[in-house]
């Protein structure tokens, strides 16, 4: 999963997260293909992350973003669920 | 009822000694204890106040309200919010900020926290949100008065923090033998909280401990660990306490709930640029303002 702003979205890009606008209502469904139609709908309803399938791109603020992550789970015990939480909260920041 | 005072490390904390709270808020405190109290005057006292009014507002707007409509009257947010949520909300503001006595990152943490639990409840179906919300806000409380009262202690558990690798409820007990939780416990009894928000300070990071309260103070556990895993936290305090697992079983679906959870707690961060600032701030889970 990697978190975009629906300026940088393109379409055919897999939601992987059901998107909502800022008022918490749901907009799309995850699992759906995102077209034209849809990015402009996000845009006039204010959405400002939107998680699609795929892995980021690598880039140095990302790497260092991940390692502050790492730390502050250092101390969280190795329960899968925790494993999961890290993992997941570094594709959402 | 709590004992007179309480021993944390060495020191002796009276009842007396307590932090005080300004007399306006103090005033609007005394007038919702009466259950027929007046949304008008709460409202007016606290429209005079633009640090309370702020957060009135933006505790109502926060998505975990759900609201379709932007609030924008203190007035309807005193309503919306009701009695519990403004006594946390006043007593967090006023102990967490006292003049000379900041704690950096203590009212973002606690704010961050009630949203993501106020999330979690509604997921969960959990009907005592209210109490929940407040529970929340104030998880944290017995750090006030460590800072309050152990200043010299306060410089060596950061540093254990730091050098050890440590999270700051284990160094907490090592140099003082007593947690924030426990020493919030009391606080709470001294000022006689309800039941379910003693259960979630005292017990916020072994909910498995709790008798009553289990899926309560589960959320919270959970909603304290997400915002820190977003370094929205007290700035000496980056480290996660271990996960307790009772929280798997309190809320059932939360491993297939957890993306569309993390998303919904984004749009709290994104809705408010002090909360972004930890996460874009670059540096090591500490506040950059």
């Amino acid at each position: 999963m990697r978190k975009l702003t629906p300026e940088n979205i393109t379409p055919g890009m897999m939601l992987a997260v059901t998107v909502k606008d800022p008022q918490g209502n749901i907009l799309f469904l995850k699992g759906i293909e995102l077209t034209e139609r849809h990015i402009s709908i996000m845009q006039g309803r204010k959405v400002k992350n939107v998680i699609v399938e795929g892995s980021a791109d690598d880039n140095p603020d990302k790497e260092k973003q991940n390692q502050l992550i790492d730390l502050r789970f250092s101390t969280a015990g190795s329960h899968p669920f925790m494993v999961k939480l890290r993992d997941m909260i570094k594709e959402f920041v | 009822m709590p004992s007179e005072y309480l021993m944390i490390g060495e020191k002796r904390v009276e009842i007396k000694d307590l932090p005080t709270i300004p007399s306006v808020h103090n005033q609007i405190l005394k007038i919702i204890e009466d259950i027929n109290y007046s949304v008008e005057e709460v409202s007016w006292l606290i429209e005079k106040d633009h640090v309370l009014s702020s957060k009135v507002l933006k505790l109502v707007n926060s998505p975990s309200y759900g609201l379709n409509n932007k609030v924008a009257s203190v007035r309807r947010g005193v309503i919306l919010l009701g009695a519990n949520l403004i006594r946390g909300i006043i007593l967090s503001t006023s102990l967490f900020s006292s003049k000379g006595d900041e704690l950096p990152g203590m009212w973002d943490h606690s704010y961050c926290t009630s949203a993501i639990a106020g999330l979690l409840a509604r997921r969960f179906n959990l009907i005592t949100i209210e109490e929940l919300m407040t529970g929340a806000l104030l998880h944290d409380i017995g750090k006030v008065l460590l800072k309050q009262y152990l200043k010299d202690e306060i410089v060596y558990l950061s540093d254990i923090v730091k050098t050890k690798s440590m999270n700051m409820l284990e160094a907490e007990k090592r140099l003082l033998g007593k947690g924030h939780d426990e020493i919030g416990f009391w606080l709470a009894e001294v000022w006689n909280f309800p039941p379910i928000i003693k259960d979630i300070i005292r017990y916020h990071h072994v909910p498995s401990e709790t008798k009553d309260n289990i899926k309560a103070v589960s959320i919270v556990h959970l909603a304290d660990i997400i915002s820190k895993a977003l370094g929205i936290t007290y700035d000496a305090d980056p480290y996660i306490v271990p996960f307790d697992k009772v929280c798997l079983e309190a809320m059932e679906t939360i491993e297939n709930d957890l993306a569309d959870i993390l998303s919904d707690t984004m749009n709290i961060v994104e809705a408010d640029p002090a909360l972004q600032n930890y996460i874009h701030g670059g540096c090591n889970g500490q506040k950059n303002s």
